[in-house]
Protein backbone atom coordinates (compact mmCIF):
# COMPACT_ATOMS: atom_id res chain seq x y z
CA UNK A 1 0.00 0.00 0.00
CA UNK A 2 2.75 2.30 0.91
CA UNK A 3 4.31 1.50 -2.32
CA UNK A 4 1.67 2.16 -4.33
CA UNK A 5 0.90 5.33 -2.47
CA UNK A 6 4.40 6.35 -3.24
CA UNK A 7 4.57 5.47 -7.01
CA UNK A 8 1.17 7.83 -7.40
CA UNK A 9 2.80 10.50 -5.59
CA UNK A 10 6.06 10.18 -7.89
CA UNK A 11 3.67 9.89 -10.86
CA UNK A 12 1.40 12.62 -9.84
CA UNK A 13 4.58 14.70 -9.05
CA UNK A 14 6.27 14.29 -11.93
CA UNK A 15 3.51 15.46 -13.77
CA UNK A 16 3.61 18.46 -12.08
CA UNK A 17 6.61 19.65 -10.99
CA UNK A 18 8.35 20.86 -13.84
CA UNK A 19 5.77 22.18 -15.43
CA UNK A 20 4.84 24.90 -12.48
CA UNK A 21 8.09 26.38 -12.79
CA UNK A 22 7.11 27.29 -16.30
CA UNK A 23 3.77 29.51 -17.61
CA UNK A 24 3.32 26.72 -20.01
CA UNK A 25 3.17 22.91 -20.05
CA UNK A 26 5.83 20.98 -20.89
CA UNK A 27 4.70 17.10 -20.59
CA UNK A 28 5.75 16.54 -24.20
CA UNK A 29 9.22 17.04 -23.11
CA UNK A 30 11.77 13.99 -22.16
CA UNK A 31 12.84 13.68 -18.50
CA UNK A 32 15.25 15.90 -17.06
CA UNK A 33 17.07 11.55 -16.74
CA UNK A 34 16.74 11.53 -20.52
CA UNK A 35 18.75 14.55 -21.98
CA UNK A 36 20.27 15.29 -25.48
CA UNK A 37 23.93 17.37 -25.29
CA UNK A 38 23.81 19.05 -28.80
CA UNK A 39 26.83 21.12 -30.66
CA UNK A 40 25.57 23.05 -33.41
CA UNK A 41 25.49 26.54 -34.96
CA UNK A 42 22.89 29.34 -33.84
CA UNK A 43 20.82 30.47 -36.58
CA UNK A 44 18.54 32.80 -34.53
CA UNK A 45 18.54 33.72 -31.15
CA UNK A 46 14.92 34.71 -30.69
CA UNK A 47 14.21 37.10 -27.61
CA UNK A 48 10.18 36.89 -27.91
CA UNK A 49 7.65 37.14 -25.43
CA UNK A 50 6.66 35.46 -23.61
CA UNK A 51 9.04 32.64 -24.98
CA UNK A 52 12.60 32.98 -26.36
CA UNK A 53 14.66 30.43 -27.64
CA UNK A 54 17.08 29.14 -29.52
CA UNK A 55 17.40 28.05 -33.15
CA UNK A 56 20.21 26.27 -33.93
CA UNK A 57 21.99 23.54 -36.78
CA UNK A 58 23.01 20.61 -36.02
CA UNK A 59 25.09 17.97 -38.11
CA UNK A 60 23.75 14.36 -37.87
CA UNK A 61 26.05 11.30 -37.82
CA UNK A 62 25.74 11.28 -41.52
CA UNK A 63 26.77 14.86 -42.08
CA UNK A 64 22.95 16.04 -42.33
CA UNK A 65 22.57 19.36 -41.31
CA UNK A 66 19.21 18.69 -38.61
CA UNK A 67 17.40 22.31 -37.52
CA UNK A 68 17.32 22.13 -33.96
CA UNK A 69 15.49 24.50 -31.58
CA UNK A 70 15.83 24.90 -27.78
CA UNK A 71 12.75 26.58 -26.00
CA UNK A 72 13.59 28.70 -23.20
CA UNK A 73 12.04 30.89 -20.68
CA UNK A 74 10.55 34.20 -20.89
CA UNK A 75 13.02 37.25 -21.38
CA UNK A 76 11.97 38.28 -17.68
CA UNK A 77 13.30 35.06 -16.20
CA UNK A 78 16.42 35.18 -18.28
CA UNK A 79 17.15 38.83 -17.76
CA UNK A 80 16.81 37.68 -14.34
CA UNK A 81 19.61 35.32 -14.94
CA UNK A 82 21.97 37.28 -16.56
CA UNK A 83 21.17 36.99 -19.83
CA UNK A 84 19.64 39.60 -22.66
CA UNK A 85 19.31 39.29 -26.16
CA UNK A 86 22.74 39.17 -27.06
CA UNK A 87 24.12 36.66 -25.34
CA UNK A 88 23.53 34.11 -28.27
CA UNK A 89 24.33 35.41 -31.79
CA UNK A 90 24.38 33.84 -35.01
CA UNK A 91 27.60 32.02 -35.79
CA UNK A 92 27.78 30.76 -32.27
CA UNK A 93 29.04 27.53 -31.92
CA UNK A 94 27.04 26.71 -28.55
CA UNK A 95 27.16 22.81 -26.18
CA UNK A 96 24.04 22.81 -24.65
CA UNK A 97 22.05 19.93 -23.00
CA UNK A 98 18.21 19.78 -24.05
CA UNK A 99 15.44 17.59 -22.78
CA UNK A 100 14.36 16.38 -26.09
CA UNK A 101 10.33 15.90 -27.00
CA UNK A 102 8.51 12.41 -26.87
CA UNK A 103 7.76 13.03 -30.97
CA UNK A 104 11.30 12.27 -32.18
CA UNK A 105 11.35 15.96 -33.99
CA UNK A 106 14.35 18.11 -33.59
CA UNK A 107 12.85 20.82 -30.34
CA UNK A 108 14.14 20.17 -26.99
CA UNK A 109 13.39 22.64 -23.92
CA UNK A 110 16.97 23.72 -23.37
CA UNK A 111 18.78 23.84 -20.24
CA UNK A 112 20.88 26.66 -18.93
CA UNK A 113 23.05 25.00 -17.12
CA UNK A 114 26.68 23.86 -18.31
CA UNK A 115 26.56 25.81 -21.66
CA UNK A 116 29.31 26.10 -24.02
CA UNK A 117 29.67 29.30 -26.14
CA UNK A 118 32.38 28.99 -29.16
CA UNK A 119 34.27 26.86 -26.92
CA UNK A 120 34.01 28.34 -23.31
CA UNK A 121 31.70 27.99 -20.55
CA UNK A 122 28.72 30.90 -20.49
CA UNK A 123 29.71 32.62 -17.41
CA UNK A 124 26.69 34.62 -16.28
CA UNK A 125 24.54 35.95 -14.39
CA UNK A 126 23.34 34.47 -11.27
CA UNK A 127 22.42 31.11 -11.46
CA UNK A 128 25.95 30.38 -13.86
CA UNK B 1 -10.44 10.74 -8.86
CA UNK B 2 -11.30 14.04 -9.32
CA UNK B 3 -9.44 14.60 -6.08
CA UNK B 4 -6.54 12.27 -7.29
CA UNK B 5 -6.59 15.24 -10.20
CA UNK B 6 -6.86 18.27 -8.02
CA UNK B 7 -3.87 16.69 -5.88
CA UNK B 8 -1.56 16.44 -8.63
CA UNK B 9 -1.82 20.34 -8.41
CA UNK B 10 0.16 20.35 -5.14
CA UNK B 11 3.10 22.88 -6.03
CA UNK B 12 6.21 20.84 -5.58
CA UNK B 13 9.27 22.92 -6.13
CA UNK B 14 11.61 20.68 -7.65
CA UNK B 15 15.08 22.05 -8.37
CA UNK B 16 15.62 20.30 -11.92
CA UNK B 17 18.45 20.95 -14.31
CA UNK B 18 15.69 22.40 -16.23
CA UNK B 19 14.67 24.70 -13.72
CA UNK B 20 13.27 27.69 -15.84
CA UNK B 21 13.75 30.56 -13.11
CA UNK B 22 12.18 32.02 -10.33
CA UNK B 23 11.22 35.51 -10.03
CA UNK B 24 10.76 37.48 -12.50
CA UNK B 25 9.98 40.79 -10.52
CA UNK B 26 13.40 41.88 -9.75
CA UNK B 27 15.05 43.73 -7.13
CA UNK B 28 17.58 46.50 -7.71
CA UNK B 29 19.69 48.21 -5.17
CA UNK B 30 21.49 45.37 -4.38
CA UNK B 31 23.91 45.50 -1.19
CA UNK B 32 21.45 47.86 0.88
CA UNK B 33 20.41 46.47 4.04
CA UNK B 34 17.52 44.00 3.83
CA UNK B 35 14.64 45.73 5.71
CA UNK B 36 13.31 43.76 9.10
CA UNK B 37 11.38 41.22 8.53
CA UNK B 38 8.84 38.78 10.66
CA UNK B 39 5.87 38.93 12.48
CA UNK B 40 6.99 41.53 14.90
CA UNK B 41 7.57 44.36 12.86
CA UNK B 42 4.53 46.85 13.08
CA UNK B 43 2.55 47.25 10.10
CA UNK B 44 -0.70 48.84 8.67
CA UNK B 45 -3.34 46.39 8.30
CA UNK B 46 -4.68 48.24 5.63
CA UNK B 47 -2.06 48.96 4.24
CA UNK B 48 -1.99 46.44 0.89
CA UNK B 49 0.84 48.21 -0.94
CA UNK B 50 3.40 46.31 -2.52
CA UNK B 51 4.99 43.75 -4.57
CA UNK B 52 3.55 40.55 -3.63
CA UNK B 53 4.76 36.85 -4.39
CA UNK B 54 2.52 33.58 -3.43
CA UNK B 55 4.79 30.64 -2.56
CA UNK B 56 2.90 27.50 -2.33
CA UNK B 57 -0.13 25.49 -2.68
CA UNK B 58 -3.18 24.22 -4.78
CA UNK B 59 -2.95 25.92 -8.68
CA UNK B 60 -6.44 26.12 -8.38
CA UNK B 61 -9.14 27.06 -5.70
CA UNK B 62 -8.39 23.75 -3.29
CA UNK B 63 -7.59 20.36 -3.43
CA UNK B 64 -11.11 19.30 -4.76
CA UNK B 65 -13.26 20.53 -7.08
CA UNK B 66 -17.29 20.64 -6.17
CA UNK B 67 -19.30 18.84 -8.30
CA UNK B 68 -19.91 19.96 -11.45
CA UNK B 69 -23.32 20.47 -13.72
CA UNK B 70 -23.53 18.68 -16.77
CA UNK B 71 -23.12 21.71 -18.41
CA UNK B 72 -20.20 21.98 -16.83
CA UNK B 73 -18.51 18.45 -17.06
CA UNK B 74 -18.87 19.30 -20.78
CA UNK B 75 -16.77 21.78 -20.71
CA UNK B 76 -14.24 20.07 -18.49
CA UNK B 77 -14.12 17.34 -20.58
CA UNK B 78 -13.82 19.54 -24.24
CA UNK B 79 -10.74 21.74 -22.57
CA UNK B 80 -7.46 20.01 -23.19
CA UNK B 81 -5.01 21.74 -20.70
CA UNK B 82 -1.05 21.50 -20.96
CA UNK B 83 -0.51 21.42 -17.04
CA UNK B 84 -1.06 18.21 -14.64
CA UNK B 85 -2.54 14.91 -14.90
CA UNK B 86 -4.67 15.65 -17.91
CA UNK B 87 -2.43 17.22 -19.67
CA UNK B 88 -1.45 17.23 -23.60
CA UNK B 89 1.54 18.19 -25.63
CA UNK B 90 1.64 21.72 -25.93
CA UNK B 91 0.64 21.75 -29.86
CA UNK B 92 -2.38 19.75 -28.99
CA UNK B 93 -4.02 21.82 -25.87
CA UNK B 94 -6.99 24.24 -26.66
CA UNK B 95 -5.98 26.13 -23.38
CA UNK B 96 -7.09 29.78 -24.34
CA UNK B 97 -3.07 31.03 -22.63
CA UNK B 98 -1.17 29.55 -25.65
CA UNK B 99 -3.07 31.86 -27.99
CA UNK B 100 -2.80 34.91 -25.45
CA UNK B 101 -5.89 35.18 -24.73
CA UNK B 102 -6.68 36.92 -21.41
CA UNK B 103 -6.59 34.65 -18.05
CA UNK B 104 -9.37 36.53 -16.26
CA UNK B 105 -10.09 35.67 -12.37
CA UNK B 106 -9.33 33.77 -10.33
CA UNK B 107 -6.85 32.56 -12.74
CA UNK B 108 -4.72 35.20 -12.39
CA UNK B 109 -4.46 34.40 -8.66
CA UNK B 110 -3.44 30.79 -9.06
CA UNK B 111 -0.74 31.84 -11.65
CA UNK B 112 1.43 33.92 -9.33
CA UNK B 113 2.98 31.25 -7.49
CA UNK B 114 6.61 32.39 -6.92
CA UNK B 115 7.46 32.90 -10.83
CA UNK B 116 5.21 35.75 -11.47
CA UNK B 117 4.44 38.27 -8.58
CA UNK B 118 1.37 40.44 -8.52
CA UNK B 119 1.35 44.25 -7.10
CA UNK B 120 -1.48 46.34 -5.25
CA UNK B 121 -1.44 49.52 -5.68
CA UNK B 122 -4.26 51.76 -3.34
CA UNK B 123 -5.57 55.06 -4.29
CA UNK B 124 -8.24 56.97 -3.05
CA UNK B 125 -10.95 55.41 -4.92
CA UNK B 126 -9.86 52.16 -5.73
CA UNK B 127 -7.18 49.06 -5.14
CA UNK B 128 -5.88 48.05 -8.60
CA UNK B 129 -3.93 44.75 -8.38
CA UNK B 130 -1.32 44.16 -11.37
CA UNK B 131 -0.38 41.20 -12.38
CA UNK B 132 2.78 40.50 -14.21
CA UNK B 133 1.74 38.00 -16.55
CA UNK B 134 0.24 39.06 -20.16
CA UNK B 135 1.44 42.92 -17.67
CA UNK B 136 -2.54 43.02 -17.45
CA UNK B 137 -4.46 44.70 -14.30
CA UNK B 138 -7.63 45.12 -12.83
CA UNK B 139 -9.48 47.86 -11.18
CA UNK B 140 -11.21 47.11 -7.31
CA UNK B 141 -13.55 50.22 -6.67
CA UNK B 142 -13.93 51.34 -2.95
CA UNK B 143 -15.54 54.01 -3.51
CA UNK B 144 -18.85 52.53 -2.78
CA UNK B 145 -20.33 52.10 -5.82
CA UNK B 146 -23.12 49.39 -6.55
CA UNK B 147 -22.61 46.99 -9.25
CA UNK B 148 -23.27 48.46 -12.98
CA UNK B 149 -27.00 46.77 -14.03
CA UNK B 150 -27.10 44.31 -17.46
CA UNK B 151 -23.14 44.13 -17.01
CA UNK B 152 -21.04 42.60 -20.03
CA UNK B 153 -19.36 39.90 -19.33
CA UNK B 154 -15.77 40.50 -19.01
CA UNK B 155 -12.73 39.03 -18.50
CA UNK B 156 -11.51 39.71 -15.12
CA UNK B 157 -15.27 40.82 -13.97
CA UNK B 158 -16.49 43.42 -12.20
CA UNK B 159 -14.93 44.13 -8.79
CA UNK B 160 -15.82 45.92 -5.54
CA UNK B 161 -14.19 46.04 -2.60
CA UNK B 162 -14.46 47.51 1.25
CA UNK B 163 -12.89 46.67 4.62
CA UNK B 164 -15.13 44.11 7.00
CA UNK B 165 -12.26 44.66 10.00
CA UNK B 166 -8.77 44.22 9.08
CA UNK B 167 -10.06 42.02 6.17
CA UNK B 168 -10.29 43.66 2.81
CA UNK B 169 -13.42 42.15 0.96
CA UNK B 170 -13.71 41.75 -2.72
CA UNK B 171 -16.96 40.99 -4.64
CA UNK B 172 -16.69 40.53 -7.94
CA UNK B 173 -19.10 39.48 -11.03
CA UNK B 174 -19.88 39.95 -14.49
CA UNK B 175 -17.19 37.22 -15.44
CA UNK B 176 -16.78 35.75 -19.39
CA UNK B 177 -17.43 32.02 -19.93
CA UNK B 178 -14.47 31.84 -22.45
CA UNK B 179 -11.68 31.88 -19.80
CA UNK B 180 -10.87 29.12 -17.56
CA UNK B 181 -10.66 28.84 -14.18
CA UNK B 182 -7.20 27.15 -13.46
CA UNK B 183 -4.72 25.78 -15.41
CA UNK B 184 -6.65 22.27 -15.28
CA UNK B 185 -9.82 23.78 -17.37
CA UNK B 186 -12.15 23.77 -14.91
CA UNK B 187 -14.90 26.14 -16.20
CA UNK B 188 -16.28 29.71 -15.87
CA UNK B 189 -19.89 30.46 -15.56
CA UNK B 190 -21.65 33.77 -16.70
CA UNK B 191 -23.65 33.76 -13.19
CA UNK B 192 -20.26 33.11 -11.41
CA UNK B 193 -19.46 35.60 -8.11
CA UNK B 194 -16.07 35.63 -6.46
CA UNK B 195 -15.89 36.75 -2.77
CA UNK B 196 -12.01 37.10 -1.79
CA UNK B 197 -10.94 37.83 1.65
CA UNK B 198 -7.07 39.65 1.88
CA UNK B 199 -5.78 40.12 5.14
CA UNK B 200 -2.55 41.15 6.14
CA UNK B 201 -1.69 39.29 9.52
CA UNK B 202 1.86 40.93 9.51
CA UNK B 203 3.86 42.92 7.57
CA UNK B 204 5.73 40.65 5.25
CA UNK B 205 2.16 37.73 5.23
CA UNK B 206 -0.91 38.82 3.19
CA UNK B 207 -3.27 35.84 3.18
CA UNK B 208 -6.38 35.02 0.56
CA UNK B 209 -9.38 33.04 0.56
CA UNK B 210 -11.98 32.97 -2.03
CA UNK B 211 -15.51 31.67 -2.40
CA UNK B 212 -16.98 31.09 -5.76
CA UNK B 213 -20.67 30.63 -6.47
CA UNK B 214 -20.98 29.39 -9.54
CA UNK B 215 -24.50 27.35 -10.11
CA UNK B 216 -24.90 26.99 -13.71
CA UNK B 217 -21.11 25.07 -13.04
CA UNK B 218 -20.92 24.24 -9.74
CA UNK B 219 -23.77 22.32 -7.33
CA UNK B 220 -21.99 24.18 -4.18
CA UNK B 221 -19.97 26.51 -3.37
CA UNK B 222 -16.17 26.50 -3.83
CA UNK B 223 -14.19 27.38 -1.13
CA UNK B 224 -10.36 28.00 -1.41
CA UNK B 225 -7.83 26.90 0.41
CA UNK B 226 -6.38 29.89 1.91
CA UNK B 227 -3.26 31.62 -0.26
CA UNK B 228 -0.26 33.17 1.31
CA UNK B 229 1.68 36.08 -0.25
CA UNK B 230 4.87 36.91 0.76
CA UNK B 231 6.02 40.93 0.65
CA UNK B 232 8.85 41.14 -2.00
CA UNK B 233 11.36 43.60 -1.19
CA UNK B 234 10.40 47.09 -1.98
CA UNK B 235 12.15 47.71 -5.26
CA UNK B 236 10.75 45.13 -6.82
CA UNK B 237 9.34 45.83 -10.16
CA UNK B 238 6.86 43.97 -11.77
CA UNK B 239 8.54 43.15 -15.28
CA UNK B 240 7.02 43.74 -19.34
CA UNK B 241 5.56 40.36 -19.76
CA UNK B 242 3.34 40.61 -22.43
CA UNK B 243 1.98 37.60 -24.19
CA UNK B 244 2.39 38.75 -27.26
CA UNK B 245 0.35 37.47 -30.28
CA UNK B 246 2.55 37.50 -33.11
CA UNK B 247 5.74 36.16 -30.83
CA UNK B 248 3.49 33.43 -29.61
CA UNK B 249 2.45 32.50 -33.25
CA UNK B 250 6.04 31.66 -34.73
CA UNK B 251 6.89 30.15 -31.49
CA UNK B 252 3.91 27.78 -31.77
CA UNK B 253 4.91 26.84 -35.48
CA UNK B 254 8.61 27.01 -34.73
CA UNK B 255 8.87 25.16 -31.41
CA UNK B 256 5.25 24.89 -29.64
CA UNK B 257 3.65 22.63 -32.38
CA UNK B 258 6.63 20.53 -33.80
CA UNK B 259 7.50 20.19 -30.43
CA UNK B 260 4.21 18.35 -30.38
CA UNK B 261 5.23 16.16 -33.03
CA UNK B 262 2.98 18.58 -35.63
CA UNK B 263 4.71 18.49 -38.77
CA UNK B 264 3.39 20.68 -40.99
CA UNK B 265 5.20 20.60 -44.66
Amino acid sequence: MIKSGLRLFAFLGGLVCIPLLAHHGTSNYASTAQTVTLTGVVTEFVWSNPHVYVLFDVKDATGNVVHWAGEMNSPGVLKNAGWNKTTLKAGDQITATLRPNKFGTPVGLLSRANMMVNGKPLQIGPEQ
Amino acid sequence: MQRYLLFAAVLIFTPALFLQGQGQGKAKGKGKAAAPAGPSVPHDPHDLNGVWRRSGGVLTMSSETPPMTPWAKARFDAAKPVYGPRAVPGGLGNDPMSTCDPLGMPRNIFLEVSIYPMELLQSSNRVTQFFEWAHSYRTIWTDGRQFPKDLDPLWMGYSIGQWDGDTFVVKSLGFDERTWLDHFGNPVSEDMTLEERYHRVDRDTLELSMVINAPKAYTKPWVSEKKTFRLAPAATEIQELFCVPSEEQRFNQLVRDPGSGIVRK
